[in-house]
């Protein structure tokens, strides 16, 4: 009942005017709250179900790695960019030169499956001077990377911000995702011969 | 980490050891505005240029390794800032039709077929849309084909196979009406754009994309007007405000369908009015696209549309007339005055009705089998589930100079057990070689002369020049015509027995 109230109120209907006789009858007149489990949803993100190849992965890490290349081609025209990626004993590696992330972006759509960057506002405000569309949309790919992989390892920066690296390994057993401030330097993706 | 950018490491499972990168690569990524490096010191990018050279597409192409020198060849190649589409034909000739989509560089897994997109009807097409002109599902797989964007997408396609097609139609330098028509419609039939096409038909039949609308207001129409014969467009035709159009079907082969427009023009543009259309329509109008067209295009302005017959061509010529012969023709024939174009033939312009308790789906045979029995020429009891039950109208030429002579000499031909046989057998003869039969037409031709000779010689008369050279007759030259065009609009019709 304060339910309907609510809504009369809101349309500035004086309660005066309505007859309110109204019962509930053969449902219970409670708000039902719907859950989602949320490992079985990774699990289905994680595409075993959703893509018909498992090197999938590899195209999600270059589209990401393409975007973040053009992104930062538009914001540094005269920066050449470029795309690594090579096998070192049990791991893949894709590297690029492109815009990077720095550590609230990085948590955040790391954090948030679902959630792209190229949704994001801050990149919307960017995209009508852009000649170009983002591949990437979902922010969901970058979980496809677990049909190939245990564990993920994203080290990242962004101009004039700190690097950070993250860590997300038994995804879909509760996901563990670290992250920080990187310290250490990396050898940084070779843009071109 | 000093400079922008980002790095990802996986650590793969035993799935991901089994992965070949360079594989992956080179299956996902058919282009890219930026250069990718495979090996951790490799100094050149890896190039890409989707063409049939690709893996995958080799694979596909080895599936026809038992065609000698299986290939595809570059046919048409398009490029702006939005699309890029390569169409590669097969050769030799294969009715492959398949198309791959990329979108900004990436494969989308799934093939497409032309109930998907037109796609050249022996080809392979390789399109890359540059721009986010595709909405792709989750997976990246496949194109979702119920947004805004698949129309947008195809609408700029079917601009782009509009272009090739018209690039091909103006090749051929075609300079008769005919030959316009003939060779437009084959250029949208290469590229799967043409209105006759089952699934283009279903496809776009509403809403229309505009550029496909545009394709239909500008499709080259031949018609008769008061103004004489030329091509229209649909648009142009419309804005004459008709208020009827006639349609009437042309047949194959060309030779035919110069022939009927040649006798539909000299017969009826005398008679036309200033807002009548006679539209002459390709035998691909299985599915009314011609209405459909007219339908689409007049809108509310909607005129009356009506087949064109015969019967509406010759009009009184085709009415019979008494000759003391008609009893010697086969059942339903009767003599007429035909025009001189027909001079010498034999025309059905009514059906057979026909019951059977057989179901046939070929034309052809049934009619075949129909023209046997009705003509009286079937051995006893070959096709026992045929009755006729209602005879149909032949009309045999009686100004044919053979026909005249016979004509002229009732009398003798009545007076005479042998003549009468002769002259029916004839008859029979020349109405069979007239419709539809599976008989050799050099025999047929060989069977009727020897038939005339024969009835000459009994008649002491002169032989005759043979009909199929005689001056006065269309014989040799509408034969095709009568058996294929003309007899069309009296096939027998066929009825299954009533349980």
């Amino acid at each position: 009942m304060d339910h309907v109230k609510g809504i009369l109120a809101e349309h500035k209907i004086p309660i005066d005017y309505v007859e309110l006789n109204v019962f509930a009858k053969g449902f219970i007149d409670k708000p039902i709250s719907f859950r989602l489990d949320e490992n079985r949803i990774t699990q289905i993100l994680i595409g075993e179900a959703l893509y018909s190849r498992k090197d999938v992965a590899i195209r999600e890490l270059l589209q990401n790695s393409v975007d973040a290349c053009r992104l930062r081609k538009f914001l540094e025209p005269n920066e050449p960019v470029a795309i690594r990626i090579y096998r070192e004993g049990n791991r893949l590696v894709v590297e690029d030169n492109g815009t990077g992330m720095d550590y609230d972006i990085a948590l955040s759509f790391l954090a948030n499956k679902g959630l792209s960057y190229y949704a994001s506002e801050e990149f919307r405000a960017m995209r009508e001077q852009m000649d170009f569309d983002p591949v990437s949309r979902w922010g969901l790919g970058i979980l496809s990377c677990f049909l190939i992989a245990s564990e993920l390892v994203i080290e990242t920066k962004r101009q004039g911000k700190d690097p950070c690296r993250f860590t997300i390994a038994n995804v879909g057993e509760g996901m563990a995702l670290r992250g920080g401030l990187l310290e250490e330097a990396r050898d940084d993706c070779h843009s071109g011969p | 980490m000093k400079k922008p950018g980002t790095t990802v490491i996986l650590v793969l499972n035993q799935e991901g050891l089994k992965i070949d990168a360079d594989a992956a690569i080179r299956h996902y990524v058919k282009g890219t505005p930026v250069p990718i490096y495979l090996g951790k010191d490799a100094t050149e990018p890896l190039h890409f240029d989707w063409t049939p050279a690709d893996l995958e597409l080799q694979e596909l192409a080895s599936q026809f390794r038992h065609i000698s020198k299986f290939r595809f060849v570059l046919d048409n190649e398009y490029e702006d800032s939005q699309i890029w589409i390569r169409h590669y034909r097969t050769v030799p000739f294969f009715p492959l039709q398949q198309a791959r989509i990329a979108k900004q560089g990436f494969l989308v897994e799934r093939k497409y077929g032309p109930e998907d997109l037109p796609i050249p009807s022996a080809g392979l097409t390789l399109i890359n849309a540059k721009r986010d002109i595709l909405d792709l599902d989750i997976s990246r797989e496949h194109v979702k084909k119920d947004t805004p964007k698949w129309r947008v997408f195809l609408d700029k396609y079917i601009r782009v196979l509009m272009t090739f097609a018209r690039r091909d139609y103006e090749a051929q330098k075609p300079t008769s009406l005919m030959d316009q028509v003939v060779a437009y419609h084959l250029a949208l039939e290469k590229y799967n754009i043409s209105p006759g096409d089952y699934h283009f038909a279903q496809r776009f039949r509403s809403p229309l994309v505009p550029s496909y609308a545009e394709l239909l207001h500008g499709i080259p129409i031949l018609v008769l007007t008061l103004q004489g014969l030329r091509i229209l467009s649909a648009g142009e035709i419309s804005r004459m405000k008709p208020s009827t159009i006639k349609f009437f079907p042309l047949h194959h082969p060309r030779e035919v369908a110069e022939e009927e427009i040649s006798i539909v023009t000299s017969r009826m543009k005398d008679d036309m009015n200033q807002r009548e259309a006679i539209v002459f329509t390709e035998d691909f109008d299985d599915y009314g696209f011609y209405e459909r067209l007219f339908k689409w295009v007049l809108e509310d302005k909607l005129p009356a549309m009506t087949d064109l017959t015969w019967a509406d061509i010759f009009g009184a010529e085709f009415a019979p007339i008494d000759i003391p012969l008609d009893d010697l023709l086969p059942d339903g024939g009767r003599f007429a005055r035909l025009p001189a174009i027909l001079r010498g033939l034999v025309i059905p312009v009514s059906p057979w009705v026909v019951q059977t308790d057989k179901e046939y789906f070929d034309y052809e045979s049934n009619a075949q089998r129909v023209v046997l029995v009705a003509l009286g020429m079937a051995r006893a009891g070959t096709h026992p589930d045929l009755k006729i039950v209602k005879t149909g109208t032949l009309l045999f030429d009686a100004d044919d100079d053979f026909n005249g002579t016979l004509i002229r000499a009732e009398h003798l031909i009545k007076s005479s057990d042998e003549l009468q046989g002769l002259v029916t057998n004839y008859f029979k003869l020349l109405a069979y070689a007239n419709l539809p039969h599976d008989a050799d037409e050099e025999l047929l031709e060989f069977l009727v002369e020897n038939a005339e000779q024969e009835i000459l010689h009994l008649m002491k008369g002169k032989l005759p020049i043979s009909k199929i050279e005689r001056p006065n007759s269309r014989w040799s030259k509408i034969w095709e015509f009568t058996s294929r065009g003309l007899d069309l609009q009296a096939q027998p019709v066929v009825h299954p027995v009533a349980s």
